[in-house]
């Protein structure tokens, strides 16, 4: 049996971790009270596991690990979305993901930088993002874990990381700026349906070649 | 060092953003696109992009209730575990349900939780018939509430929010919604405003009189705020859905009903349940007579 922890010593710990645990469950599950709940049942999976925890190592990673796992096994198996992650190709044009008529601002990016864009906006288009790249993008964009961490956490590869961030920045630019998400575009077309089981425990296909600072 | 394409730069723009690539790599992009006046420009539009993300995009911060839930949660587990080790400890089963029983009543194996000697004696509704009342007699030497299970936090929230409405009530920060002195007209003003139906007490004593009050809330919880004057004093009463918050507090039988007292930042709190509502009056009048109110709350008209 485990070693009971002090709740209070395990809340000291972990408190600071509340609001960026609460917000990626958010993106995961894009509903205040799924979040809560995954959030609630994370914290408790790992206080009974906290014997286990590693000192020395991220207890963010640790913890975002914990939830991604709860998440997959509870709330994933009721949504069905497509599963754009689970592809191979690692470049967002080639993928089909981004249309021709949405690169204009590929091809003038300085005129895409007066462009403004509204916070509401950004929040509507990373909820928008297949599964896979909205994690990854929260984790690292929005939450500034690094790339190892980010990878600890959703037990993929670094690899894995830098591909599903870099489409999902692409994604993200053609919606914001040339107005066209990749489900409308129906540059994506083809990739539905998929689910997906091995996509966020496994590794994908290691595309990204450079090797990482940290 | 290798050439750079633009092509290779463009994928790898990002990660050299992030600081992500190894020195070597990092100083072929920049060296690349210091000649490159396209590729420098999409590097600067990268940049702008995740600055823009990250700075307009919302970051919501966990609810309060949250946080209250959770501190409840790992403290039901902490105590499961104990009890769990225990019977195991001593290898049975009887011991197992002993521990159990002790935990889910929260009366704890430390003598601290049982009410001290001179609570008993200072409770009017068992010994005060004639009493002059009220009281402003301090509490007897010895006499300390304390709350029962203080490391209980989702108890020592909701104890502090209901401290903090009297407060407000007393310092002028908590307007009354509603002003009257007859308590069927003021929980007839709650009607309709609250998924619960509002009595306010009535006291035997007619120096309680009731003054209003207002939709309060506790913890995430919606809630009446009765405000009354007890002879010159201020006391608050917060009226709930029984079983809607965890209350603490020392056991202590008034008048046949059992009441929970507490102390905090110097007034008393004195909580009582009747008729699926649950009563928290607070004051700083004496701990005795606002325990000889409380035994007086019936939730009926």
């Amino acid at each position: 049996m485990a070693v009971a922890v002090d709740p209070r010593r395990f809340e000291e710990l972990t408190q600071p971790l509340l609001d960026v645990l609460y917000r990626v469950a958010l993106r995961f599950t894009r509903s205040r009270e799924d979040a809560e709940d995954l959030v609630q049942e994370t914290m408790l999976k790992a206080f009974r596991a906290f014997d286990r925890f590693e000192e020395g190592t991220s207890l963010r990673a640790w913890m975002l690990r914990i939830l991604t796992n709860s998440y997959y096994n509870k709330y994933r198996r009721r949504v069905h979305e497509r599963r754009a992650a689970d592809l191979p190709a690692d470049d967002p044009y080639h993928d089909g993901l981004v249309s021709d008529s949405s690169l204009e601002y590929l091809r003038e990016p300085e005129a895409a930088m007066q462009r403004p864009i509204l916070s509401e906006e950004i929040g509507r288009a990373i909820d928008r993002l297949p599964e896979g790249f909205r994690s990854v993008f929260a984790l690292t964009e929005i939450e500034g874990f690094t790339y190892r961490e980010a990878a600890e956490a959703l037990a993929v590869p670094i690899g894995t990381v830098m591909s599903r961030l870099h489409r999902a920045r692409k994604l993200l630019q053609q919606d914001l700026l040339a107005g066209e998400s990749w489900e409308q575009s129906g540059a994506g077309e083809g990739w539905k349906g998929e689910d997906g089981a091995a996509a966020e425990g496994g590794p994908e296909g290691e595309v990204v070649p450079l090797r990482t600072a940290r | 060092m290798e050439t750079a394409s633009c092509g290779w730069v463009r994928r790898f723009v990002g990660p050299w953003k992030d600081g992500e690539l190894d020195p070597a790599d990092a100083a072929r992009i920049e060296n690349h696109i210091a000649g490159c006046a396209s590729c420098a420009a999409q590097a600067r539009f990268e940049k702008w992009f995740s600055g823009e993300v990250r700075r307009r995009v919302d970051r919501p911060q966990a609810p309060a209730r949250l946080a209250d839930r959770i501190s409840l949660e790992l403290r039901r587990e902490y105590r499961r575990q104990r009890v769990r080790r225990t019977a195991l400890a001593f290898g049975g089963f009887a011991a197992a349900a002993g521990l159990a029983a002790v935990v889910a009543f929260g009366l704890r194996d430390s003598p601290t939780a049982r009410p001290p000697d001179g609570v008993r004696a200072a409770v009017p509704s068992e010994t005060g018939a004639g009493r002059v009342w009220p009281s402003t007699q301090p509490a007897p030497p010895g006499f300390r509430f304390s709350v029962a299970g203080e490391d209980d936090l989702a108890a020592g929230r909701v104890a502090a929010d209901i401290v903090d409405r009297h407060d407000r009530f007393v310092h002028h920060a908590l307007p009354l919604e509603t002003a009257s002195y007859d308590p069927g007209t003021v929980g007839d003003w709650f009607r309709d405003k609250l998924p619960f139906q509002v009595v306010a007490p009535r006291f035997q004593e007619p120096d309680a009189r009731l003054l209003g009050g207002r939709l309060s809330h506790v913890q995430a919880q919606d809630a009446a705020y009765l405000a009354y004057d007890v002879g010159g004093r201020r006391m608050s009463v917060i009226v709930l859905p029984a079983g809607s918050v965890r209350v603490g507090g020392t056991p202590v039988t008034a008048g046949g009903r059992t009441v929970f007292l507490s102390s905090r930042q110097g007034v008393t709190a004195a909580v009582v349940e009747s008729d699926g509502l649950l009563y928290a009056l607070v004051s700083d009048i004496s701990p005795d007579t606002l325990l000889h109110l409380a035994s007086q709350i019936r939730a009926t008209r």
